[in-house]
C-alpha cells in the first residue's frame, strides 16, 4: 500500500507534463496510478479519479515510470507535454500482493510462506464461518469442523499442532489487530467467535506459515497467523451492489441402523445368550409402550428422520463503495439467517460495516474500519447429551414417536406418576428437549479501528492504530419440566449467562521504504499493546412454577450465581528490515520482543527472531535467453516463534474458594510455577516458486521443519501431593512437511479456464515427553507419547469373533523383545497389550479447484480430500456392539454377528449386557479417509449492453452447492468431524454421535446499480 | 515544519505512554482466586482453608457418595445390579478393577488432596487465634485421620489379612506441598503405620474438639471414627469405649421413624443434619454434589436409574421391618435413600454406633451379651421389629450384628469392609442372579489397586498383588 503511495513534494520545475493512465483492456481510467521520473527520486504523483495526471519534471527528465499493483510497470520516455498510457494486467503470480504483519508486500519479494486467499473466492458461501469456506483453498492448512451443528467450534490447524497442551489454534488479526477468539461456551461444546465476521466483507484472508512470516507476531506465531483484510472503497463513482441467496440443507450422510424387525430378531437372540430373556421381554413390552405382542408391532421408526428439520438458508447484502482521492468508503449491511438441518438449529445474524480513509492533507491519512454485529445461535446441547439430537439414534425402532397410551411423544407423560417417564424410551427422548428447551447464544459484536498515518519524509511514515473488540455474549438456556429425565430437576431449570469481553489494542510503527540505486530497503519497527479482559455473570436455578415461567426471577432455587473476571496484557516491540538488491537478491530480518503478564516476572519477556533469503534467478542474464520459465525464485527462512495459550495466571500459586454448608472456605488449587516460560517454535521452511510459459502454469513448493520445545504441558504429578497436574515446560515435538501448490491457465481468451491444485503432507511427532504418556478424554484411546503423531490412537487390537463361541478376540500384543509381539489371540481383554492402531493425522490434505468461463457463464468447483487418517467411533461400544452394552439400536453391521460354531465373522456374538467386545479397541476404528466437492458455483452474468437498459451496472445470477458429494469409506455419518464433548489437542478423530455437516444448495443474484 | 513538529509531539507522548505505563500493566492479578502467598495471612485466613478441606473431603470422588459407593459395588453379591454406562461401576461390580479406573482414581486423588488441605491447615496453625486454634487443630486432624483410615481400608489389604506392620498401604503425607520441588515421591508406607498415624490423628481431634451439635467435625465425630477403627482392628473394649462416647454425648437420637432418617421431601432441597447424623458431608443447591443419588436414585428423582435392587436383597429383612419399605418401584426396584439429589451424605449415623458396640460387647474378653442384645434391639426396635431372640453367644450375636448392619446400613458404604471384618465371601452374578464367580474376603480382587496415573508419576509406589 505505501510501496507506491503519493510522493507529494512537487518542486518548482520548469516543465509540467498531464496524461490519462487507462486499462488496456477496457480503456478505463485507472486512478491511484503511481507516475514517478525514471531515475530522479523525490519527483512522482498519482493519477486522480479521472486516471488523469499533472507533474512537474525537471529538465532533465526523460522518462517516466507508471506503476501500479496489479499492472505491469510501464516506463514512456518524454515526448512532449502530454503523456498517456495504457498499462496491461500483469498475470504473473508473483506480483499479487500479500498481506504481511504490519504492512504489504508484494508477492515477487516475499521470501517468507504465506498463503492468500481472495475474498471473491469464499463470498456467498452459506458456512456460518470462513474457516469453513476456505477449506481446502490452502496448502498447509488443515481445517476440520466438528460437526453439523451451526457456529461450533472450527479445528485450523497451521502447519500441524505445535502443542499438546497449549492452545493450537493460529492467531486471527483482523484489519491488523488480533481479534477475541475465546470459546465463552457453557454447554460442553466450544462455539466459534469467527461466526460475527461477514464473509461478504473479506477482501483477502492471508495465512503466514513459516517463521519469517509470522515472527512478527512473536509469542502467539507458533501455530501461523491469519490475516483478515476487509473491503475497501475504490475512488470512483459509488458503486451500490445488492446481493441476495435462497436456499435450503440436508445432512451430507446417514448411518444406518436397525429396522424393528432386525432389530427384535437380533436383541431376542442376544437375551437368550445373555441368559436374559424374562428380563428382555419386559424391557421389549416397556420399550414398544407397553405393547406386549412387540414381536409382532407394525412400529417401525426411524428416529434419525425425526431429528432433521426443513432448513432454508438465506442472505441479503447491501453494499455502497467508491469515495474521491481523497476519502474512499465501503459501507455494508448484511441479514443472513441459516436453518440448520437439525431440529431446534439455527443463526440468525444481521451486521454491518463501515470502512472509512481520508487523506487529511498531503502528509496525513486516517481512517476506521468499523463493524458492528448480532448473532443469535440456537444451540444444541454437546454430544456426550442424552439430549443432543444425534443420540436419538439409541432409541429402539420398537418405541413409536407418539405414545399411543397418552398420544403425546413418547417418554412426555408417564400417567401413573403425572411425570414424564423415567425408564421409557430406553433413553431420554432427544424430541423432548426440541419441544421444551432452549439454547440461545447471543453475541454483541463490535469490532472496530481507527489510524492514522504520517508521512514524516517522503521515504518515511508513521502510522498508528488503535483498535477494540467488544463482544458480549449472552447465553440464555431453560429446560422445562418434560426433560426432567435429562435435568435431573422435575420442574424446570434455567440458565443464563453474560460475558464482556474487551480486547484492547495499539500498533504504532514507522515504515521506512527507499530506493538507494539498485537497492531498496523497506522496513517497520514499532510497539504493540494489547490486553483483553473478559468479566462474565451466570445464574443457575432450578424450580419454576410451571413451564409457562421461563426466567430465572421465576425460579424457587438459585443453585449458582457468579461473577468472574480475567485478563491478559501483552507488550511488545517488533522491527522488519526488507532489502533487495538489483530486483533479485532478496534478504528479511525481524525480531518481535514480547512481554506477557501470563509468565512470572523473570521470564515474562521473550525474543521471536526470523531471517529469511531469496535469490529470483529469473531475474538473472542467464535466465533471460529462455522463454519456458518466466519466473524462478528460491527461498529460505529459519525463525522462532512462541505459543502462551495456557490460560491467564498459570505460573501463579492459586487458592480458589468453595463454600460449604453456606460457610465460605478456600483450598488451594494450583502451585506456583515461576519459571514457567514460552513455548518456543523454531521453523525451517525451504521454498521455491516457478511460473512457465508467462504465468500459464506456476507452482509453489515448501518444504518445512517446525520443532518445538519446552512444551507448556500440564504434567502428571503424585497425587499425594495433593495435584495431579502441573503446567511445566517440558517436552518436544516437530512437524515436517512439503506443501505443493499448483495453479494452471488452461485456456485463456474467450473461454477460460483456471485450475488451481494444493496438496500437503505433514507428519507430526512427539519427540519427548520424559517417558510420560498422556491420554485423551473420551475413552483415553487418543494418546501423546513419544516417538509418536499427537493423539495417535493405542488400544488392544481387535482380532474378530471365536469361530468357537463367539467370543471377541484380541491379539495378545505382548512385546516378545527382538522387535517382536506375540500374534497369539485372546479372550480375555486384559491380557491384550495396547498397541498403536492408528492415526487421527491425515497423511496428505488436497483441494482442486477450477474455475471455468465462458461468455457470461461462470463455472467453478472445489474438491477437498483428506486422507490416510483414522476416526475412532467412541460410541461404538454403545451402537456397535450387538446389545452387548445394553437396549441401544444397533448398526446394520451387527447383522453379520456370530451365531453358530464354526461361523468366521468380524462381529463378536450379541449378548445382551453380555460385554462382549465393548470395550475399547482397534474394532471401533475406521477409515478417515474423503474426497468431497467442497463448493461448486454456477453463475450468469448478463451482458452489459442488455442490462445498461435497465440501469443496471452489472446483473448475476446463480447457483452454488456446498458438500454436494461425499465419497468415504467411513461407516459413520459424515468423516469431517471431531466429538465436540471430547476433542482437544490430543483427542482427536474421535466420533461421539457427531452430527453430519450440511449439504447445501442455494441460489442467488447478485445486482450492480 | 508543522507536521514534523506534530510527529515528534505524537511520538514523544506515546514513547512515553508505553514506557511507563504498560510495564505496569504486565502486572495482571488474578481475580477469580487468590494468590497462594495472599491467601493464609491471617486467623480467618486459616479457618477459611479448613472450610476448604471439607469441601475437598466432600467431593463426589471421596465422600460426597463416590467412597460409599465404590465399595458398595465391589462388595455387591447380587443383592443390586448395574445397568449403567459407567464402567467404572461395572468393573467394580465383576470384580475386575483395571488400573485406569476413574472412580477408583478419584478415591485416591480426592484423598489427597484434602489431606494437603489439611495439611496446609496444619502447618498455619500459629497464624490462628488462641479461641479458635484447638477446634481448628481438631478438625483438620479429624479429617485427615478418616481420609488416612479410609484410604488404608481400600488400597491395602485388611487388617485381619495378614500382616499389618508389613502389607503396604498408603503413602503418609504430613507437610503441606507448596512449591513444584516440594512434590514428594513417597514410598507406601504399612498398613500398621497408617493405622497409627490415623489413631493418633484421631485422639488429637477427640481431644481438642468440643461437644457440642455442629455439622462440622466435633469431638463425638473423631471418637465415631475411632470407634470403627478400633471395631476393624478388634481392639473390641477400645471399640465399646469410644462408641459409647458418642452415644452418651447427647447429642443425637436415633430418628423415630426409619425413612424420616434419609429426608426425602417432595422436592429436592437442602436439609439440615437429623438428631442422628453424626457427621455428613453438607449438600445444598449451591455446592456440593450427592453421587449418592446419582447412582443409586431412579430418574424421578434426579439419579441415573442405573442400580436395580434384586429380590435377594429384600430377602434379608423381616416380614414388619420398616427398612424393607425404604425402596420404591418405578418399573424397576430402587433405594429411596438417596432420593434428595440436595439432601447430604451420611458419613456416620448413631445407629452404626449402636451396632458397632454392640459387636465390641459381645466379642471383648468379658463379653456383655446383655448389653450387646440391648444395643442391637435399638436398632431394631426403631425399624419396627421386636427385641432380637437370638442366644447369648460370641458367634451368635456376632452373625446377628452382621445380619443386622445388612438390612439397617445397605448402600451406605458398609458392606465390603463387614465382609472382611467377618471374613465372609462375595460373588459376581449376571443379571439373572446365577453365580459367575466367587470372592472370598482376602481376594486381592477385593482392594483397589493403586491407580496408574499416579504409579506413572511416581515409581516409588507398588502395586497391588492383584494387579500387577
Amino acid at each position: 500500500m505505501l510501496l507506491f503511495s503519493c510522493m507529494a513534494m512537487v518542486f518548482a520545475q520548469n516543465r509540467v507534463i498531464t496524461g490519462k493512465v487507462t486499462d488496456q483492456k477496457d480503456g478505463s481510467p485507472l486512478p491511484g496510478v503511481s507516475v514517478t521520473v525514471k531515475g530522479v527520486t523525490g519527483v512522482g504523483t498519482q493519477t486522480d479519479i479521472n486516471g488523469s495526471y499533472k507533474l512537474s519534471v525537471p529538465a532533465t527528465a526523460k522518462v517516466l515510470a507508471f506503476n501500479f499493483l496489479g499492472y505491469l510497470p510501464h516506463e514512456v520516455s518524454i515526448n512532449g507535454a502530454n503523456v498517456n498510457v495504457q498499462l496491461t494486467t500483469d498475470s504473473k503470480v508473483l506480483n499479487e500482493v500479500v498481506v504481511v504483519g504490519y504492512g504489504t508486500q508484494s508477492k515477487r519479494s516475499l521470501t517468507g510462506s504465506v498463503s492468500k486467499i481472495k475474498g471473491g473466492d469464499i463470498e456467498n458461501i452459506p458456512v456460518p464461518s470462513l474457516e469453513s469456506a476456505i477449506q481446502g483453498r490452502s496448502p498447509g492448512v488443515y481445517i476440520q469442523a466438528q460437526n453439523g451443528k451451526l457456529g461450533q467450534g472450527i479445528q485450523v490447524r497451521v502447519r500441524g499442532a505445535s502443542s499438546v497442551s497449549a492452545g493450537s489454534q493460529p492467531l486471527y488479526v483482523v484489519d491488523g489487530l488480533p481479534i477475541t477468539v475465546d470459546d465463552f461456551s457453557s454447554n460442553g461444546a466450544s462455539t466459534n467467535p469467527l461466526v460475527d465476521l461477514n464473509q461478504n466483507d473479506i477482501e483477502s484472508i492471508d495465512i503466514l506459515k513459516d517463521a519469517s512470516a509470522a515472527a512478527i507476531y512473536g509469542s502467539r506465531a507458533s501455530n501461523g497467523v491469519v490475516l483478515v483484510t476487509t473491503k475497501k472503497g475504490k475512488a470512483g463513482s459509488t458503486k451500490i451492489t445488492y446481493n441476495q441467496y435462497y436456499g435450503f440443507s440436508k445432512p451430507t450422510r446417514e448411518r444406518e441402523f436397525l429396522n424393528s424387525k432386525e432389530y427384535l430378531n437380533l436383541v431376542q437372540s442376544a437375551a437368550v445368550a445373555g441368559g436374559l430373556e424374562s428380563y428382555a421381554k419386559t424391557r421389549l413390552i416397556r420399550y414398544a409402550a407397553g405393547n406386549t405382542d412387540y414381536a409382532n408391532t407394525s412400529v417401525n421408526t426411524n428416529w434419525q428422520d425425526q431429528i432433521t428439520q426443513h432448513a432454508p438458508v438465506q442472505n441479503y447484502n447491501l453494499v455502497f463503495s467508491g469515495g474521491t482521492e481523497k476519502t474512499k468508503f465501503y459501507i455494508s449491511g448484511t441479514y443472513n439467517d441459516q436453518k440448520g438441518w437439525i431440529l431446534k438449529n439455527q443463526i440468525n445474524q444481521y451486521s454491518l460495516r463501515t470502512n472509512i480513509e481520508n487523506q487529511a492533507n498531503n502528509w496525513l491519512t486516517i481512517g476506521a474500519n468499523l463493524s458492528v454485529s448480532r448473532t443469535q445461535n440456537h444451540r444444541l446441547d454437546n454430544d456426550n447429551a442424552f439430549s443432543t439430537p444425534e443420540q436419538i439414534v439409541a432409541l429402539s425402532p420398537i418405541t413409536p414417536v407418539i405414545d399411543p397410551r397418552t398420544g403425546l411423544l413418547s417418554g412426555q407423560l408417564d400417567p401413573a406418576t403425572g411425570l414424564p417417564n423415567s425408564n421409557f424410551p430406553v433413553y431420554f427422548n432427544p424430541l423432548l428437549n426440541s419441544e421444551n428447551s432452549y439454547f440461545i447464544t447471543t453475541d454483541y459484536r463490535n469490532l472496530g479501528n481507527v489510524f492514522g498515518e504520517i508521512k514524516i519524509l517522503p521515504s518515511l511514515t508513521f502510522r498508528s492504530e488503535v483498535g477494540v473488540d467488544i463482544l458480549n455474549s449472552t447465553e440464555d438456556n431453560y429446560s422445562g419440566s418434560l426433560t426432567a429425565r435429562n435435568s435431573g430437576t422435575n420442574n424446570g431449570v434455567g440458565f443464563n449467562s453474560s460475558i464482556t469481553s474487551i480486547n484492547f489494542n495499539t500498533n504504532n510503527f514507522l515504515h521506512f521504504l527507499k530506493d538507494f540505486g539498485k537497492s531498496t530497503i523497506d522496513a517497520v519497527g514499532g510497539m504493540t499493546y494489547q490486553r483483553q479482559q473478559n468479566d462474565l455473570n451466570s445464574l443457575n436455578g432450578e424450580q419454576f412454577p410451571s413451564d409457562a415461567y421461563k426466567k430465572l426471577t421465576s425460579s424457587a432455587s438459585i443453585t449458582s450465581a457468579l461473577s468472574s473476571s480475567t485478563a491478559y496484557s501483552l507488550l511488545s516491540y517488533f522491527a522488519r528490515a526488507n532489502y533487495k538488491y538489483h530486483d533479485r537478491y532478496l534478504l528479511s530480518v525481524s525480531g518481535r520482543i514480547d512481554g506477557s503478564s501470563r509468565f512470572g516476572a523473570d521470564h515474562r519477556y521473550g525474543f521471536f527472531p526470523a531471517g529469511s533469503v531469496g535469490w529470483i534467478v529469473s531475474e538473472e542474464g542467464f535466465m533471460k535467453k529462455q522463454r519456458l520459465i518466466s519466473d524462478l525464485k528460491l527461498r529460505g527462512s529459519y525463525g522462532l516463534t512462541g505459543n502462551s495459550e495456557i490460560g491467564n495466571f498459570p505460573a501463579r500459586g492459586l487458592y480458589t474458594e468453595f463454600g460449604y454448608a453456606g460457610v465460605a472456605g478456600a483450598r488451594p488449587t494450583q502451585l506456583p510455577n515461576p519459571d514457567l516460560k514460552w513455548e518456543t517454535t523454531a521453523q525451517t521452511d525451504i521454498g521455491l516458486d516457478i511460473a512457465f510459459l508467462g504465468g500459464r502454469l506456476a507452482g509453489q513448493f515448501d518444504v518445512y521443519l517446525k520443532k518445538t520445545k519446552d512444551l507448556l504441558l500440564n504434567v502428571q504429578v503424585p497425587a499425594t501431593s495433593g495435584f495431579t497436574t502441573i503446567t511445566q515446560n517440558l517436552g518436544k515435538l516437530q512437524n515436517k512437511g512439503l506443501e505443493i501448490q499448483i495453479d494452471s491457465k488452461n485456456l485463456v481468451g474467450k473461454v477460460t479456464w483456471n485450475t488451481s491444485f494444493n496438496i500437503s503432507f505433514n507428519r507430526n511427532k512427539i519427540t519427548d515427553l520424559k517417558g510420560q504418556i498422556i491420554t485423551g478424554s473420551g475413552d483415553a484411546v487418543n494418546r501423546a507419547m513419544e516417538g509418536q503423531p499427537l493423539g495417535i490412537f493405542v488400544a488392544p487390537e481387535f482380532a474378530g469373533a471365536d469361530p468357537a463361541n463367539g467370543d471377541a478376540l484380541y491379539y495378545k500384543n505382548a512385546d516378545l523383545g527382538n522387535g517382536k509381539r506375540d500374534r497369539t489371540k485372546t479372550n480375555d481383554y486384559n491380557q491384550a497389550v495396547p498397541v498403536v492402531v492408528g492415526n487421527p493425522n491425515p497423511k496428505y490434505i488436497a483441494g482442486l479447484n477450477n474455475s471455468i468461463s465462458y461468455m457470461g457463464i461462470d463455472f467453478s468447483f472445489l474438491i477437498q480430500s483428506v486422507n490416510g487418517n483414522q476416526i475412532y467411533n467412541g460410541g461404538g461400544q454403545y451402537m456397535s456392539v450387538g446389545f452387548n452394552n445394553g437396549f441401544d439400536n444397533q448398526t446394520r453391521d451387527q447383522l453379520q454377528a456370530w451365531t453358530k460354531p464354526g461361523q468366521i465373522t468380524n462381529v463378536p456374538q450379541a449378548r445382551l449386557f453380555g460385554g462382549n467386545g465393548v470395550n475399547p479397541s482397534s474394532r471401533f476404528l475406521d477409515d478417515g479417509s474423503y474426497v468431497r466437492l467442497k463448493n461448486v458455483v454456477l453463475g450468469y452474468n448478463f451482458p452489459k449492453a442488455w442490462i445498461s437498459k435497465i440501469k443496471l451496472s452489472s446483473l448475476r445470477v446463480y447457483a452454488q452447492a456446498t458438500n454436494l458429494a461425499t465419497w468415504t469409506k467411513y461407516k459413520g455419518w459424515d468423516p469431517e468431524l471431531n466429538s465436540d464433548a471430547f476433542s482437544g489437542n490430543i483427542t482427536q478423530g474421535y466420533d461421539f454421535y457427531a452430527a453430519p455437516q450440511a449439504k447445501t444448495i442455494t441460489f442467488g443474484i447478485n445486482v450492480g446499480f | 515544519m508543522k507536521k514534523t513538529k506534530y510527529t515528534i509531539i505524537a511520538l514523544s507522548t506515546l514513547a512515553m505512554l508505553y514506557s511507563s505505563g504498560c510495564q505496569k500493566q504486565l502486572d495482571i492479578k488474578p481475580q477469580d482466586s487468590v494468590e497462594q502467598d495472599l491467601a493464609i495471612k491471617t486467623s480467618k485466613d486459616v479457618q477459611g482453608v479448613l472450610v476448604g478441606a471439607y469441601t475437598a473431603a466432600g467431593l463426589r470422588g471421596l465422600y460426597g457418595g463416590r467412597f460409599q459407593s465404590t465399595t458398595d459395588f465391589l462388595a455387591d453379591d447380587g443383592d443390586f445390579s448395574y445397568f449403567g454406562t459407567f464402567s467404572e461401576y461395572t468393573e467394580l461390580a465383576n470384580k475386575a478393577i483395571t488400573v485406569n479406573n476413574i472412580f477408583v482414581e478419584g478415591v485416591w486423588d480426592s484423598g489427597y488432596n484434602a489431606i494437603n488441605v489439611c495439611n496446609n491447615v496444619l502447618t498455619n496453625l500459629n497464624l490462628v487465634d488462641a479461641a479458635n486454634k484447638d477446634r481448628v487443630e481438631g478438625e483438620a486432624k479429624f479429617l485427615r485421620g478418616m481420609i488416612y483410615f479410609d484410604l488404608a481400608r481400600v488400597f491395602a489389604k485388611a487388617w485381619n489379612d495378614g500382616t499389618p506392620a508389613s502389607n503396604p498401604a498408603v503413602p503418609i503425607i504430613l507437610t503441606p506441598t507448596t512449591s513444584i520441588p516440594g512434590i514428594q515421591k513417597p514410598s507406601r508406607n504399612t498398613v500398621a503405620e497408617v493405622y497409627a498415624q490415623a489413631i493418633k490423628d484421631l485422639t488429637d481431634a477427640e481431644a481438642k474438639l468440643d461437644t457440642y451439635k455442629t455439622s462440622f467435625a466435633n469431638s463425638p465425630d473423631a471418637s465415631a471414627v475411632l470407634a470403627r477403627i478400633y471395631l476393624t482392628q478388634e481392639k473390641f473394649e477400645l471399640a465399646e469405649q469410644e462408641a459409647t462416647k458418642v452415644i452418651s454425648s447427647g447429642l443425637y437420637s436415633l430418628v423415630p421413624v426409619f425413612k424420616d432418617e434419609f429426608q426425602n421431601y417432595e422436592q429436592a432441597t437442602r436439609v439440615f443434619n437429623s438428631s442422628e447424623d453424626v457427621f455428613a458431608i453438607q449438600i445444598s443447591p449451591q455446592s456440593g454434589f450427592n453421587a449418592l443419588n446419582e447412582v443409586f436414585a431412579s430418574a424421578d428423582f434426579a439419579g441415573r436409574g442405573e442400580t436395580v435392587i434384586n429380590d435377594q436383597h429384600f430377602a434379608r429383612y423381616e416380614p414388619g421391618d420398616a427398612r424393607a419399605d425404604e425402596f420404591y418401584n418405578d418399573g424397576d426396584n430402587y433405594t429411596a435413600k438417596f432420593n434428595n439429589k440436595f439432601g447430604n451424605v451420611i458419613v456416620m449415623r448413631l445407629a452404626e454406633m449402636y451396632l458397632i458396640r454392640s459387636e465390641a460387647r459381645s466379642q471383648k474378653t468379658t463379653p456383655d451379651f446383655t448389653g450387646a442384645k440391648s444395643d442391637l434391639n435399638v436398632v431394631r426396635n426403631r425399624a419396627g421389629l421386636a427385641n432380637t431372640t437370638v442366644a447369648s453367644g460370641k458367634q451368635a450375636l456376632r452373625d446377628a450384628v452382621e445380619n443386622e448392619r445388612r438390612v439397617e446400613l445397605p448402600f451406605e458404604g458398609f458392606r465390603l469392609f463387614d465382609l472382611k471384618r467377618y471374613k465372609g465371601s462375595t460373588v459376581t452374578t449376571d443379571e439373572d442372579g446365577n453365580v459367575a464367580d466367587t470372592f472370598e474376603w482376602n481376594s486381592p480382587k477385593l482392594v483397589f489397586p493403586i491407580p496408574k496415573r499416579e504409579r506413572d508419576a511416581n515409581p516409588n509406589l507398588t502395586q497391588n498383588e492383584g494387579y500387577q
